[in-house]
């Protein structure tokens, strides 16, 4: 078995009785989550209850815990049971229209570093919206393995599949996207 | 022979693999190589690309400080919840037990009667089921509460009483 990672071993002094040990996981994880949380949900609010729910279930467990896969791959699927759940819920309210436009007033200027800096923040926004219209678990695997870090034997875990199933899903969810980017470019001009 | 198009079809499937460093060295290189050679597919894996440089360049959220201090209300409320839970289970526990230890107590007493009953059998009439009512025959053998346990323990004070009553 591999040596424990860093987080793992946080967790593990968490268990011993360490409560800082579990801040110090809140500071390291928080953000990834609440960014995979967000594009899992598109609801900001949503994303910040679950991310709790992920911790309260981090803490929860200092009794049984077990470093049997990296910190980060439990962790995640945690998250991704939680968001799969949450989006399966009958009466979930429905992302606001303007999920993933960009925010604040668009840069000005003409000079080629602004233009540069507008056109990467229109491709983010378009990508966050095209992203939010993918079936959940394309989303989940992409964002997982492209933003997220983990290998495929990981992403596997977290979504309980098979790691062939993770790449096809992987490849599905990034040819879509940057199809429907060229498509929308194309459209533009 | 295989055509430009199949090799294509072939590689193309291992495109995100190959960005994702996800592919076996020989298989990187050889699709690498196709890649170099092949505009369709270099056209592909930078549209791929270009996915990935935009999902990794939209920064990171902030954490709202609320955030924490929710959860830690949230930790704080469920150590009370559980620190109640404990103690109800621990009082139902309790409670069990005692109602065990009664039943016990009332089965043993039963096994006491039901075993000596035939030892005591010659020395007493007979037991005339017709003068006993059908409800106190019974007792005995339904245990479903507290008091039906009292019952049981004087239930051979209760025969006898009977016994004595059959014999005049």
């Amino acid at each position: 078995m591999k040596a424990p990672d860093e987080s793992a071993a946080l967790m593990l002094a968490f268990c011993a009785g360490d409560g800082a040990a579990f801040d110090a996981l809140f500071s390291r994880w928080a953000a990834p989550l609440l960014r995979y949380l967000q594009r899992m949900l598109r609801d900001a609010a949503g994303a910040e209850e679950l991310v709790q729910e992920v911790f309260l279930r981090v803490h929860g467990a200092r009794q049984r815990y077990q470093p049997e896969a990296r910190f980060s791959t439990w962790l995640y699927r945690i998250a991704t049971n939680l968001a799969l759940n949450e989006l399966r819920r009958p009466r979930r309210r429905e992302p606001h229209a303007s999920w993933g436009e960009p925010d604040g007033p668009e840069l000005a200027g003409e000079g080629s570093a602004a233009e540069d800096a507008l056109d990467a923040k229109r491709l983010a926004a378009r990508v966050e919206r095209e992203l939010a219209r993918l079936p959940e678990r394309q989303r989940a695997a992409l964002c997982l393995s492209a933003v997220e870090g983990l290998s495929y034997a990981e992403v596997a875990e977290a979504l309980e599949i098979s790691e062939s199933a993770v790449k096809a899903l992987v490849h599905r969810a990034r040819t879509a996207l940057a199809v429907r980017i060229g498509d929308a470019e194309r459209k533009d001009g | 022979m295989v055509d430009a198009a199949s090799d294509c079809r072939d590689f193309e499937a291992d495109l995100s693999a190959l960005l994702d460093g996800e592919l076996a060295p020989e298989r990187a290189a050889e699709l690498r190589a196709h890649v170099a050679g092949c505009d369709g597919c270099r056209g592909r894996l930078a549209g791929l690309a270009r996915v990935d440089a935009a999902l990794a360049g939209a920064p990171a959220p902030a954490v709202p400080a609320s955030l924490r201090a929710r959860l830690e209300a949230r930790l704080e409320g469920a150590g009370q919840a559980d620190t109640r839970l404990r103690r109800t289970r621990r009082a139902w526990r309790g409670r069990a037990a005692g109602a065990l230890a009664a039943a016990a107590t009332g089965a043993a007493l039963y096994l006491v009667v039901a075993t000596r009953e035939p030892a005591l059998a010659p020395a007493q009439p007979p037991l005339d089921r017709a003068s006993v009512p059908e409800e106190d025959l019974g007792l005995a053998l339904e245990i479903e509460t507290v008091e039906d346990l009292d019952v049981i323990a004087n239930l051979e004070l209760l025969e006898l009483v009977v016994a004595a009553e059959a014999g005049g």
